[in-house]
């Protein structure tokens, strides 16, 4: 068969997305293949696709849990039996069951910290491997956005398993950040493709309010304007959840919110009831949307400003996956970015806690304050290399805690900068991943917009919740 | 007053300042202490044990804090008296809501999240089934609950054309012999067209403080449950949902000595003590008491990982003999393997 034949035979499609055969060709020619991709381009059919026309296992390697849950959900409800998904959740008999049987799998998913472990790298070097996936490969590179330290094991675990063809996919990664991906992964003959991450559907708007408390208003008048379905992006749960609050209180009574601190099972009910459209907007954290294959999302408002352009981008990302026009529209107040101030300080160890671990010497559960998840992880990564290199542990990671500090505020400037704006805001944020600019009409605030084509024209459904319980026993479970 | 502030007075008024009030903030949480599991007897509590798992510490200290604010309670923080205005509270709070007769914690909070969760997907599964709808997501990643209930579908494949109203005319039964209102449950399946809706959404649309809809919602499933039990002859589909969840039947004398002790809150080291045994024969009795009786939960002494994990070691080499199980699972006690065996037996 031609990729053609399996494009449509297996997934049903009838044309590719922008950047995916040339992927999959690259891949089928044998060579590595380096590829970013704007998000919502379809980056998982990059790897699917080619799993079908190779011998062997896919195994992907992904670094959020949910991400991949919901892969292999979605592999799965496509049929799609031979899924499995190796991770620290998963129980010792299950894992050695797994392990026993991995040759039974097409696609295997992996989190980085699994590829520590001598039995999974034993048991998958007893298999074939027909290619080896590292998604969301910029969170290799400490200069990439989100990175993980864990990602720095990809490089050795790939030689450990023979050098298997290899395939790198991101929707964001700079020159700088692709070279590091390129020598992390020990990858010297690469295939790089790189497509615009303009997504030309998206317009985009920016706008700038004078006080906090106007906010709100705003919002409400937006999402009374827009079709729907749309996402609303906050920077804290609690935001997340009182405008959410707001939003029903004031007549839109289908939204709900959605962040990482909700029970697992609610969150993925609110993700089904968003997927299957009874949702008309979400409240969320950046948590909401990684692995969501919605198509129709018309709408993504910022209520607050993203911690840098590369998340923004992400998110804004999440819009109009259709082709269909979609407008995305950040709301900026003077001052929002000391949010992002205060949250990156919080990601990392402060100087008196790195000095307790180093020179004080606690152990790590004795910090005081108490470290959380990420800051360990810090610290445990860091001093390690402080030791590889021979130097100080204070010393090295106290320079490490301060260069990535700077580098993200830099980042944060870099998208104050671009919301103060100047031209157009397309072509800035092209220009930052040395794209040239291009013109089309419904670009940007500055630009020129027409907001009236985004206006909805039916009015918001309200829930249905007036039936009695007979007959919504009846509808679920059609009795006689 | 919120529905779970009138609870914890309750309860403060029960202990009548014998216990701090982190002894309840434990009984909400099921804590399976054996100091918990004494206090939830000695002081009539049972039915509230593990009623609140979500509750943290922090929110809890809030709470008390409110409620001595309000007066509603007096008395130095860790000994607090519930005042006469407190109790015109929890009366006023309980004539709105009911006193939850059917609500069964100690009995039933190890089986009431799995028949629920078990419960939630055979709908949702037979509901797409009645409609020739093949794709949707499960509403639990549980593996174990997935496995089960691929199991369940597999072995009523013969009724497949009937379960939907099987299971309906089933519901709708327990549903009316149960005392709240229907949707506390309902609103929570997915299926065919419709997404089932988190505790927050449900307490919304049926217009409920969150707390009040949680016990309501609880109450409702112990409810359901007990029906089950209760009459299983007239509901085989829900009670096959139980397989595996619950025990039924008769004990040694020795071993009814046992339980006694047990069910006073005591561990199995100081039962050992009292009794003057070897550890080892208590171990014969709480085995002999999983295997007999239908309300004995073996949680307080296995993990449900630790059962789960006895399960698939089973399962994959198909023995029910000791020392393979052993073999395969270094970090359990011979007694833990019994025990879930014992509990399979009754399957």
């Amino acid at each position: 068969m031609t990729i053609e034949e399996h494009l449509y035979r297996t997934f049903g499609f009838l044309s590719f997305r922008p950047g995916q055969r040339e992927t999959i060709e690259s891949l089928l020619s044998g060579r590595h293949t380096l590829s970013m991709l704007p998000t919502g381009a379809g980056k998982s059919l990059c790897y699917q696709l080619p799993a079908y026309m190779l011998n062997g296992s896919v195994v992907v390697v992904s670094p959020l849990l949910s991400l991949m849950q919901d892969q292999v959900e979605q592999l799965k409800v496509r049929g799609e039996k031979r899924v499995i998904a190796l991770n620290s959740f998963l129980h010792y008999e299950e894992k050695n069951s797994a392990l026993m049987h991995l040759d039974h799998y097409k696609f295997i998913f992996l989190s980085p910290e699994m590829l520590r472990m001598p039995n999974v790298i034993q048991a998958l070097r007893a298999i074939s491997i027909a290619l080896f996936v590292v998604d969301e490969a910029h969170c290799i590179s400490q200069w990439g956005y989100d990175f993980r330290p864990d990602y720095g094991l990809l490089g050795k675990a790939r030689a450990a398993l023979g050098n298997p063809l290899t395939l790198a996919l991101t929707a964001t990664a700079d020159q700088k950040v692709r070279a590091d991906i390129r020598e992390k992964l020990w990858l010297d003959d690469v295939a790089e493709w790189v497509f615009s991450v303009n997504r030309p559907n998206i317009s985009i708007d920016v706008e700038l309010l004078e006080e906090p408390l106007q906010k709100r208003k705003r919002l409400l008048e937006l999402v009374q304007f827009l079709k729907i379905p749309g996402i609303i992006y906050f920077s804290g749960r609690k935001s997340a959840e009182e405008l959410a609050r707001y939003l029903q209180q004031h007549g839109i009574s289908r939204s709900a919110f959605y962040h990482g601190g909700m029970e697992a099972g609610d969150r993925l009910l609110i993700q089904h009831q968003f997927l299957n459209g009874e949702l008309d907007v979400v409240c969320a954290t950046s948590a909401f949307g990684m692995g969501i294959n919605k198509e129709n999302v018309r709408f993504v408002i910022h209520y607050h400003m993203p911690a840098q352009m590369e998340a923004y981008l992400q998110e804004i990302g999440r819009a109009g996956r259709d082709g269909e026009p979609a407008i995305s529209i950040l709301l900026y107040v003077p001052g929002d970015e000391k949010l992002h101030e205060f949250i990156a300080e919080s990601e990392f160890p402060d100087e008196e806690q790195i000095r307790q671990v180093t020179e004080g010497g606690s152990s790590l559960r004795d910090v005081h304050p108490p470290l959380s998840e990420t800051q360990e992880r810090f610290l445990v990564h860091y001093a390690k290399t402080a030791d590889d290199k021979k130097e100080s542990r204070y010393t090295f990671i106290k320079q490490i805690r301060e260069a990535l500090l700077e580098k993200k505020a830099g980042k944060r400037n870099e998208l104050k900068q671009w919301i103060e704006g100047g031209g157009c805001r397309r072509a800035a944020y092209m220009s930052i991943f040395n794209e040239k600019p291009r013109v089309q009409n419904q670009c940007c605030d500055l630009c020129g917009l027409d907001r009236s084509l985004f206006k909805k024209s039916t009015p918001t459904k309200e829930f249905s919740g007036q039936i009695s319980w007979q007959e919504r026993l009846n509808l679920l479970l059609p009795g006689n | 007053m919120r529905c779970l502030e009138a609870v914890v007075l309750l309860m403060l008024d029960e202990i009548g300042g014998e216990r701090t009030p982190s002894s309840v903030f434990h009984l909400l949480k099921g804590k399976k202490s054996a100091q918990t599991i004494q206090d939830a007897h000695l002081f009539k509590l049972d039915k509230w044990f593990q009623s609140a798992p979500f509750l943290q510490m922090d929110v809890f200290d809030e709470l008390i804090r409110h409620l001595q604010e309000a007066g509603w309670l007096e008395g130095e923080r860790q000994r607090l008296f519930v005042t006469t205005k407190g109790r015109d509270e929890i009366a006023a709070a309980f004539n709105q809501t009911g006193s939850f007769p059917f609500l069964s914690g100690w009995k039933l909070a190890g089986t009431a999240p799995l028949f629920f969760s078990r419960l939630q997907l055979v709908v949702q599964v037979v509901s797409h089934l009645a409609y020739k709808d093949r794709t949707y997501y499960p509403i639990t990643r549980d593996e174990q609950v997935q496995q089960w209930v691929k199991q369940f579908i597999k072995k009523s494949a013969s009724e497949k054309d009937t379960l939907a109203s099987q299971l309906h005319q089933e519901l709708l039964s327990v549903l009316e012999q149960q005392p709240e209102h229907p949707d506390c449950l309902l609103l929570r399946f997915s299926g065919h067209g419709q997404t089932g809706k988190t505790v927050e959404q449900t307490a919304d649309i049926l217009q409920m403080e969150r707390t009040e809809y949680w016990f309501r919602f609880l109450h409702s499933l112990h409810a359901v449950i007990q029906v089950v039990m209760e009459k299983s002859e007239d509901v085989p589909l829900l009670h096959r949902l139980l397989n595996g969840i619950t025990v039924s039947v008769p004990l040694t004398d020795s071993a009814r000595k046992t339980a006694a002790y047990l069910h006073k809150g005591m561990t199995v080291d100081q039962v050992a003590a009292v009794r003057g045994l070897k550890r080892a024969t208590i171990e014969d009795h709480v085995v002999e008491l999983a295997i007999n009786d239908p309300h004995f939960s073996i949680r307080p002494f296995i993990s449900e990982q630790k059962e789960a994990a006895v399960r698939r070691a089973g399962q994959s080499n198909g023995g029910r003999q000791l020392k393979p199980l052993k073999d395969q699972l270094p970090d359990h006690s011979y007694f833990e393997i019994r025990l879930v065996l014992a509990k399979e037996s009754r399957e």
